[in-house]
């Protein structure tokens, strides 16, 4: 679907009627371009296992992947630091002992790695950040963004044509290069998942226990954020509390025992368009009585489990869309007057989405990178497979997945029968294909129209040891 | 009906050079042209074939080879002088005095022509593409952008009209009009390249004609009929000229409904590129001696657009090519060279050992174009309804829809067809638009197709003509210009 359909270049002088079809595929391109120049864009996962536990020594504070693509010069990350002590993080690319980077650490810190040379096209850099010479357990590391930049094409900016009664190929081609161009520039940023939480345990305390922490970015001014997922509860007395930058900027209402609950969070972001806001999910639980008494009477505690398979910034409603001039009619006469106007407002819709691709550059000149599963080592890695698992809701044709064991589940998440009550919650997708067999790593290239039944629009998980998980328009 | 002197020419093709019959020693010829599969003469793919018997005397063409010669027929009538015949001789017939040849235009030869061509992939290319005085036609050059059923042409032996000058030792010539549909993915597979080539035109609307001229042409939709610059009429007054007048007792008028629709329904098949796979992994043995040259053709199932090459463009990465010695030892002696078509990938492989080797696996990595689901488009209402025929070359809707609403612009009215007997003209070719006029049929200038020409030993001639009265033309449409237009006109489908 979200494949641009342009019309064969125009040739002049040789009797070419202007065919309306042709004409309608440069408005419907316009319109597409339009709509494809705003993104909502998922919340980048930041923090280490077990986001704020971990042992006093030296750990993995995050780990990701992104795609290369030529032209790229800058790995950038930036985070934010407490407690850190003289401890500092270390950047370690593509499995590498030697760190490519050391940073400094502050309250907030940065870096910036140089990424221009040694890598091919489509290569899948592998990013790992850790600690060193942490010595308490009460430090704590935030990774807060990870992308490349700047994202090039080889397409360039070829202007928008005026038309005012001559019609020659230059014109007409300019406007099917400016959709070309306009086009690979929106189809060279890949559109990363949501690191899914699926069943994710929380607690069976009274207590706040911390379920997601990361942070969004609001690309448009249109964007919120929102929260999307199902809780199952075996607290009395629960609620989730959203903070914003460490504010507590969403309290949800109070679930009772034993209930299954939607979770649709949505919170309007007021910083400013371009920046990045911390964002933590929490569960605070108010009455645990009924988990007590089986802990205590030597039954097994029962902690809620959460999925969260969506956590994004995006429109409340929908992005502002322009006005598209009246279709082309084939056999119909039509002045020249209509057709300059018609035309005229086509290179004015492609003039303007070329603006707001050219003012966001924190959203059109950046590749993201794509969080791994949260793991210290392979075993937690792999017993947190069905838990953390990349989640996409449809948006583009292809996707690129770098990794081991790799299937695309989608259609619906089937609960395996459990032996016991501790609530493991396996799961397996209604439907599945393996993209990426064995155990060794691979990339795979997945066409999803070839997937029956994984229509536009509609959520899939990639499942498996996945290193890298990414979208592309087409 | 008056009298106008004749004169003709006819050569034929010995030794690559054009060399004219002495005409006192040809006895006979007749011939004619006609557009096929369509009953009048506007269907689109429709051809024209052209057919011609010469007879001469014995002793005029005794001693050079007859088989599928080439002749050429260049009559004069009134002083007005063409070319009305292009072909080559297919059967050759006589006694002791005479031999008559029965020659058919290129347009019959050409399946034996185009037999077993493969070529490359054309991505949202015209069908076809106009051919002009700079065009570029030679598929070998680096620069070459031109369509199919150029390619198609021009590898039967076909030159640009336009480019007669430079290749005066053609076997035919042909030109083109820039096709007004581009399919999204064309190519030739070893199927009968005119085939295709009509195929191709059934696809984008059009036809390609070959006129008693010999050249063939592509003509798209639009241009299928032109503004009449001659008048037939049974007075000299009402007629262009002399050869204008037809015999008042000639004129007969039929309508069928054969080529007559309301509602045109129209099947497509997408096709989408796909990422780079193996797409042929081919393990049969194949011995070859020591400097022994052989080829291998290997056709994928799909056709593909590029395949993952080696070291160089022509050859294949080093573990996708299993060359070994009897012992089982690598081979270290040999060189090949892949030429990759749409469908078939064909290695050049030459052994430089000194021992036989035995190429024991080809893996090919490429990316096919495969098809989705077949669905189903119609335009306009009621009946009679025409359902196109499945193409090939139809492959998404926007391209469906714009062949059934041009189709509907042309099939959507009954037309009649009209013949008349007139002197013999050989500038009067089929696919000429001609205007015709007739009180009795309440005719005045009426445009009409010429779609049949009939004529006997150049004295006269039968025109069979389809009303086009109303048919679109160019000149209704806004065109990609250099020049200003005013409008207000139609933009096509």
């Amino acid at each position: 679907m979200p494949a641009l359909d342009l019309p064969t270049t125009f040739v002049n002088n040789v009797q070419m009627p202007i065919s309306a079809t042709a004409l309608n595929m440069l408005r419907d391109a316009a319109i597409a371009l339009d709509g494809w120049s705003y993104r909502r864009l998922a919340a980048f996962d930041g923090n280490s296992n077990g986001y704020v536990s971990h042992a006093a020594g030296d750990f993995r504070v995050w780990w990701g992947a992104l795609r290369w693509q030529t032209g790229m010069t800058t790995l950038w990350l930036d985070g934010f630091a407490s407690g850190y002590g003289s401890a500092t993080l270390k950047v370690y690319l593509d499995g590498s002992g030697t760190a490519a980077a050391t940073i400094t650490l502050g309250t907030s810190w940065s870096t910036s790695i140089d990424i221009s040379s040694g890598y091919n096209a489509g290569d899948i850099i592998l990013i790992e950040v850790r600690t060193n010479g942490n010595a308490t357990k009460a430090s704590r590391y935030l990774v807060q963004e990870v992308f490349a930049e700047p994202v090039v094409v080889s397409s360039s900016w070829p202007g928008v044509p005026t038309f005012a009664g001559t019609y020659d190929s230059g014109r007409l081609n300019q406007l099917i290069n400016a959709c070309q161009n306009l086009y690979d520039r929106i189809a060279a940023v890949p559109i990363p998942p949501t690191m899914g939480h699926f069943w994710v345990s929380g607690t069976h305390k009274v207590e706040t226990a911390t379920l997601y922490a990361g942070s969004v970015q609001r690309s448009q001014s249109q964007d919120v954020l929102r929260i999307l997922g199902t809780s199952n509860i075996f607290n009395d007395a629960e609620h989730l509390e959203v903070l914003i930058d460490g504010v507590l900027a969403y309290t949800g209402s109070t679930w009772a025992l034993n209930s299954n609950n939607s979770i649709d969070i949505s919170y309007t972001l007021a910083n400013s368009v371009s920046d990045r806001v911390y964002v933590q999910i929490d569960e605070v639980v108010t009455n645990a009585a009924t988990n007590a008494a089986l802990f205590a009477n030597h039954e097994m505690e029962l902690n809620s489990r959460f999925t969260l398979h969506t956590i994004r910034a995006e429109a409340a409603t929908h992005y502002p869309a322009a006005s598209p001039p009246t279709a082309f009619a084939a056999d119909t006469s039509i002045t020249a007057a209509t057709l300059n106007s018609r035309l005229n407002a086509i290179s004015t819709m492609l003039s303007n989405v070329k603006s707001r691709l050219d003012t966001a550059t924190w959203l059109w000149n950046r590749a993201p990178a794509v969080r791994r599963r949260f793991a210290i080592d392979d075993h937690q890695n792999s017993k947190l497979a069905l838990v953390f698992t990349p989640s996409f809701q449809r948006f583009g044709d292809r996707l690129i997945v770098r990794g081991k064991d790799v299937s695309i589940g989608w259609g619906g998440r089937v609960i395996e029968p459990q032996d016991d009550a501790w609530r493991d919650y396996k799961y397996h997708a209604a439907q599945s294909k393996s993209v990426i067999s064995g155990d060794k790593a691979d990339t795979a290239e997945v066409f999803l129209d070839e997937l029956d039944g994984l229509y536009p629009g509609q959520y899939y998980q990639v499942l498996g040891d996945v290193y890298y998980a990414a979208e592309l328009l087409s | 009906m008056s009298i106008h002197p004749i004169s003709y020419l006819i050569k034929w093709k010995q030794s690559g050079s054009w060399v004219a019959l002495t005409s006192g020693k040809i006895t006979d010829f007749a011939g004619g042209a006609e557009s096929a599969l369509s009953d009048a003469g506007l269907g689109f793919g429709d051809k024209v074939t052209t057919r011609q018997t010469i007879t001469a005397l014995r002793s005029e063409v005794q001693g050079q080879p007859w088989a599928r010669t080439p002749f050429q027929v260049v009559p004069t009538v009134d002083g007005s002088s063409a070319v009305a015949f292009v072909g080559v001789n297919t059967r050759a017939s006589g006694d002791a005095e005479t031999v008559t040849f029965n020659c058919v235009g290129m347009t019959d030869d050409l399946p034996n022509r185009t037999k077993d061509l493969y070529s490359p992939m054309f991505y949202r290319r015209p069908v076809a593409t106009k051919t002009t005085a700079s065009s570029i036609e030679d598929p070998t050059d680096g620069n070459y952008a031109a369509g199919l059923i150029n390619w198609v042409l021009w590898q039967a032996g076909g030159r640009p009209y336009e480019q007669a000058g430079s290749y005066p030792t053609a076997d035919f010539y042909y030109a083109c009009d820039q096709a007004v549909i581009a399919p999204d993915w064309a190519w030739i597979a070893g199927e009968s390249g005119w085939d295709e080539a009509l195929r191709l035109a059934r696809a984008a609307g059009g036809q390609n004609h070959q006129a008693l001229d010999g050249v063939i042409r592509y003509k798209q939709p639009l241009l299928l009929v032109g503004t009449a610059t001659y008048t037939y009429a049974d007075t000299l007054a009402g007629a262009t000229d002399a050869l204008g007048v037809y015999d008042k007792d000639s004129p007969k008028e039929e309508e069928s409904t054969g080529q007559y629709f309301t509602k045109i329904v129209c099947s497509f098949t997408p096709r989408s590129a796909r990422p780079m796979q193996e797409v042929i992994n081919d393990d049969t043995p194949r011995k070859v001696e020591p400097s022994e040259t052989i080829t291998i053709d290997l056709e994928p199932q799909w056709p593909i657009t590029s395949f993952l090459s080696g070291a160089t463009a022509d050859t294949l990465p080093a573990e996708h090519l299993t060359v070994t010695r009897f012992d089982g030892e690598p081979a270290a002696a040999f060189t090949y060279t892949v030429t990759q078509y749409a469908q078939r990938i064909s290695i050049e492989f030459t052994n430089d050992e000194l021992i036989p080797v035995v190429i024991y696996r080809i893996i090919v990595h490429g990316t096919p174009v495969t098809t989705g689901e077949t669905q189903t488009i119609s335009v306009g209402s009621g009946t009679p309804v025409m359902t196109m025929e499945d193409n090939i070359f139809v492959q998404n809707k926007a391209h469906a829809l714009q062949l059934a609403t041009m189709a509907l612009a042309f099939y959507g009215t009954a037309r009649k067809t009209r013949t008349i007997t007139v002197p013999y003209n050989p500038a009067r070719l089929v696919g000429d638009t001609v205007g015709l006029t007739c009180a009795d049929m309440s005719l005045t200038a009426a445009p009409h197709l010429v779609y049949k020409i009939d004529h006997e030993a150049g004295e006269v001639m039968t025109l069979a003509m389809v009303d086009v009265t109303g048919i679109p033309t160019v000149d209704d449409y806004y065109i990609v210009s250099t020049s200003a237009q005013a409008g207000p006109k139609k933009l096509a489908w």
